[in-house]
């Protein structure tokens, strides 16, 4: 099973919200994977085991795996799309 | 524990005069610690989170920026609705430099972090609610204003 990572500053309050978020939606479209919240400073560590990253603040420097834009997950702005991109990416 | 516990009509702060995004927190930072629901350190905790990961969201039909920080400097958990007297410039989240201005800062302090998780998502959900935003820009008082979030919040 994939792994998806969402990621914000203390790792309890926006990733986890995101991620309860995101969880529902692949729930509802019948895609399974883990979603993890964690602290941005952990990320380095999960990144390596994970499919997809769902950054909420600024990356400080590029990683190797499809990265979504996380705001959208929390205010539902242009969620539509990166729903779409996430649910191919874990089809794929 | 409801997210409308966290609701506080002394915690309501309209027309504040802060000149610069800074002086609000300093100012309402003040108000939280005199009432009991924050630690002294509370203030430049949130000032330096801020800086780091900015939480300015510019929503469909409003900017707000909800800051918050780690449960260690909150006392009692809460939310604090504050409106400045004119608009103040805020960073967006997930940025570094992308500025906006503020219509409503919804300060969060949080001690159990679950109970974060819930707020976030009942915020968000009323921000995307075009009759709770109309209700925001049309109740000046503090009670009118805090009445309207609560019945809002238990609906």
């Amino acid at each position: 099973m994939k792994t998806v990572i969402v990621a914000c500053g203390s790792g309890v309050a926006t990733s986890q919200t995101v991620a309860s978020k995101v969880k529902k939606i692949l729930n509802e479209n019948g895609v399974k994977a883990n979603v993890e919240a964690v602290d941005i400073k952990s990320l380095d560590q999960y990144i390596k085991t994970s499919h997809v990253y769902i950054a909420i603040t600024k990356a400080k420097k590029e990683y190797d795996i499809p990265t979504l834009n996380g705001i959208a997950f929390l205010t539902g702005m242009g969620m539509k799309e990166e729903t779409e991109k996430l649910i191919s990416l874990l089809k794929s | 524990m409801s997210e409308v516990d966290l609701l506080h009509e002394e915690l309501v702060f309209l027309d504040v005069d802060a000149r610069k995004t800074e002086d609000l927190f300093l100012f309402v930072g003040e108000e939280l610690e005199k009432r009991g629901y924050v630690k002294s350190t509370f203030t430049r905790a949130i000032i330096e989170r801020e800086a780091l990961y900015p939480t300015g969201l510019a929503l469909e039909r409003i900017n707000i920026g909800i800051p918050h920080t780690d449960p260690m400097h909150v006392n009692t958990g809460f939310v604090a609705v504050v409106k400045n007297k004119y608009k103040l410039p805020f960073i967006h989240m997930g940025t570094n430099n992308q500025q906006i201005l503020i219509d409503y800062f919804f300060i969060l302090g949080i001690k159990d972090p679950a109970d974060q998780v819930k707020l976030l998502q009942l915020l968000m959900e009323k921000f995307s609610n075009v009759e709770f935003i109309q209700g925001l820009q049309s109740n000046h008082e503090q009670h009118t204003l805090f009445s309207f979030i609560k019945n809002k919040f238990e609906e």
